[in-house]
């Protein structure tokens, strides 16, 4: 269910731009009967499914145990501390819910990159079918024309579906990322460790400060934090569940974060590298990995394949990839400056660790990592909690390489994007932070 | 480590994680007037503006969607102070092309004078064919 909305989002824009692809004047009205197709043959599905009672539930083993367990249990301290923590929850979400309706209502145009990218594009999706390629052109270098198209997409389904440019449709699609992306981290917490954990994980999320400051302005960096862990909590959840379902819907979910934003290509690769070493140091048979590797590979393809569209026919330059630079010069800008290493460096200490930003996320992280690593092997190596640190580490570590080659100035450059890259991994971190001090806590019953 | 540790480590980490939640910076909500809301849920979208709005008066003076020149008070760098004007017609006359290359025929010229805009107009070859505000009109490429 957590899943459904983003996710829908993410095929109501591939249907687009597929449409728009095939027959772009009559794209529009194409995408749509698409969606409803697709739409109706979900429905019809779920209620086949539904129908037969004693069929085993596909992701039975990754149902938020924690709460069925809280639901049964007579230990009243464990009862209070997560009626306290969910009263926590309730608290932060209804002010958090009040604070976004008021910014985006005062700021419906959203920030600069939603007015001048991502809506942008949008509107030449929606006004203008028969020349939707104009948002390709070299005078629109400025909307850097080979960003992927997930977020414009979604954003014209919505307006061609309503037949208006409506402003509450970004500002919505923002607000479901936002409290999906929370919802995520409670669901898998739940799933893995106690239920105040899961519950004061969320309401963290929810009060960061970084998180609430760019939720509302309709920049892509959300829904690409909500791929992000929605892909990588998904991995983790297949590997330690062994269902092959939750390896394509981690692949799917990869695939979804590189069509959201250039950053989330990164991402997938890394993602492809945790998923093959998880396969070499998981102790199942050949046939079963080889299994997985189907099941995520299919899973990734299809939003793969949209990039490769993309960047293939429609935007062949770009600020990186098609820049026109060597392999030699992105060596040498890279790893043969040691003044902007030292610069970059000094970037991610400085903003890793503003309070009002992260309410201390990283330094958390950080701590966790480091503990993990003396005391806490079980949940790193038996639990498979690697997968999360590695995904975090990866993803930064990668900004850290790009911002070596940026065309801009380093200062510059980190002042206005550090902190959004940042946020693409802080779920992660999150949850891996919650997971690794919780199983600290006395083995109780509620713990999965 | 031994289960008293654990238990301190672990409850030391919750309180930490209460104390760190409690303190978040006061981000809360701003008041909104009603009609904003009741614009917005309605579709109607009273009470909101289009930054682009600015630029309806030149709406007139483009029938089909051939490109046309953007002219500003300087030539074009992309975070030029007063850039946002130009971003901001274009998403506004979005699917007419904006160039901010003088390589067009038509120019819609948005300086912030008109001591400016003939600067610009002779710098680039545009003449004055329309005036639409101090600095602000159409131009028409004479070289």
């Amino acid at each position: 269910m957590i899943l459904a909305a983003p996710v829908g989002l993410g095929t109501c824009s591939t249907a687009l731009f597929w449409a728009y692809c095939a027959a772009s004047s009559q794209g529009k009205w194409l995408s749509v009967i698409f969606i409803y197709l697709l739409g109706a043959y979900a429905l019809f599905r779920l209620i086949t499914a539904m129908s037969k009672t004693q069929q085993k539930p596909i992701f039975a083993r990754m149902e938020p145990a924690a709460l069925k367990a809280l639901l049964n249990t007579r230990n009243f301290f464990h009862v209070s501390i997560s009626a306290a923590a969910l009263i926590v929850l309730g608290f932060v979400l209804y002010h958090f819910i009040r604070y976004f309706i008021s910014t985006s209502c005062l700021e419906i145009y959203g920030g600069w990159d939603a007015r001048f990218i991502w809506n942008l594009k949008a509107k030449f999706f929606f006004r203008s079918p028969a020349e939707w390629t104009g948002m390709f052109r070299n005078e629109l270098a400025f909307s850097h024309p080979d960003y992927p198209l997930l977020l414009p997409g979604a954003v014209a389904w919505g307006w061609n579906w309503a037949g208006k440019e409506i402003l509450i449709w970004p500002a919505l699609i923002a607000f479901i990322f936002m409290i999906c992306t929370g919802l995520f981290i409670l669901w898998h917490l739940l799933a893995s460790t106690n239920p105040w954990s899961a519950f004061l994980a969320c309401s963290y999320f929810w009060v960061a400060g970084a998180y609430r400051f760019w939720g509302p302005t309709q920049y892509a960096d959300i829904p690409l934090c909500f791929f992000i862990t929605a892909s990588g909590g998904m991995l983790l959840a297949a590997v330690r569940a062994r269902e092959n379902p939750l390896f394509l819907l981690s692949g799917l979910l990869a695939g979804m974060a590189a069509w959201t934003k250039n950053e989330g290509l990164f991402f997938l690769a890394w993602i492809v590298l945790i998923f093959f070493a998880a396969l070499a140091v998981n102790a199942v048979s050949r046939p079963d990995k080889k299994k997985a590797a189907i099941f995520f590979t299919a899973g990734l393809s299809i939003p793969l394949l949209n990039i490769l569209c993309l960047k293939t026919f429609y935007a062949k330059g770009g600020d990186y990839l098609g820049s026109g630079r060597t392999a030699a010069e992105y060596f040498s800008l890279t790893f043969k400056s040691a003044d902007k290493t030292k610069a970059i460096l000094e970037g991610f200490q400085t903003y890793m660790t503003k309070i009002n930003d992260w309410n201390g996320l990283w330094v958390l992280f950080f701590a966790a990592l480091l503990i993990a690593g003396f005391a806490g092997w079980k949940i790193l190596l038996n639990k498979h909690g690697w997968i999360l640190a590695a995904a975090v580490i990866l993803t930064n570590f990668g900004y850290f390489l790009v911002l070596h080659t940026t065309p801009h100035e380093i200062h510059w450059q980190m002042e206005t994007a550090l902190t959004r890259l940042l946020l693409h991994s802080g779920g992660l971190a999150l949850i891996f932070v919650f997971e690794v001090f919780s199983s600290f806590w006395p083995e109780t019953e509620l713990r999965p | 480590m031994s289960k008293t540790i654990n238990l301190i480590l672990a409850t030391f980490f919750y309180a930490i994680i209460c104390a760190l939640i409690l303190r978040s910076p006061d981000r809360g909500a701003k008041p909104v007037p009603r009609e904003l809301y009741e614009g917005l849920i309605s579709g109607t979208h009273q009470g909101y503006t289009d930054p682009g709005n600015k630029f309806s008066a030149f709406k007139k003076y483009f029938i089909s969607n051939t490109p046309v020149t953007f002219l500003m008070d300087t030539p074009f760098t992309p975070y030029a102070p007063g850039i946002e004007h130009y971003y901001t017609a274009q998403s506004y006359f979005v699917p007419m092309i904006l160039n901010p290359e003088p390589d067009e025929k038509i120019a819609l010229i948005y300086c912030s004078n008109h001591t400016i805009a003939d600067l610009r107009l002779q710098q680039t070859g545009y003449r004055l064919a329309a005036v639409e505000g101090d600095g602000k009109g159409i131009g028409v490429k004479v070289r």
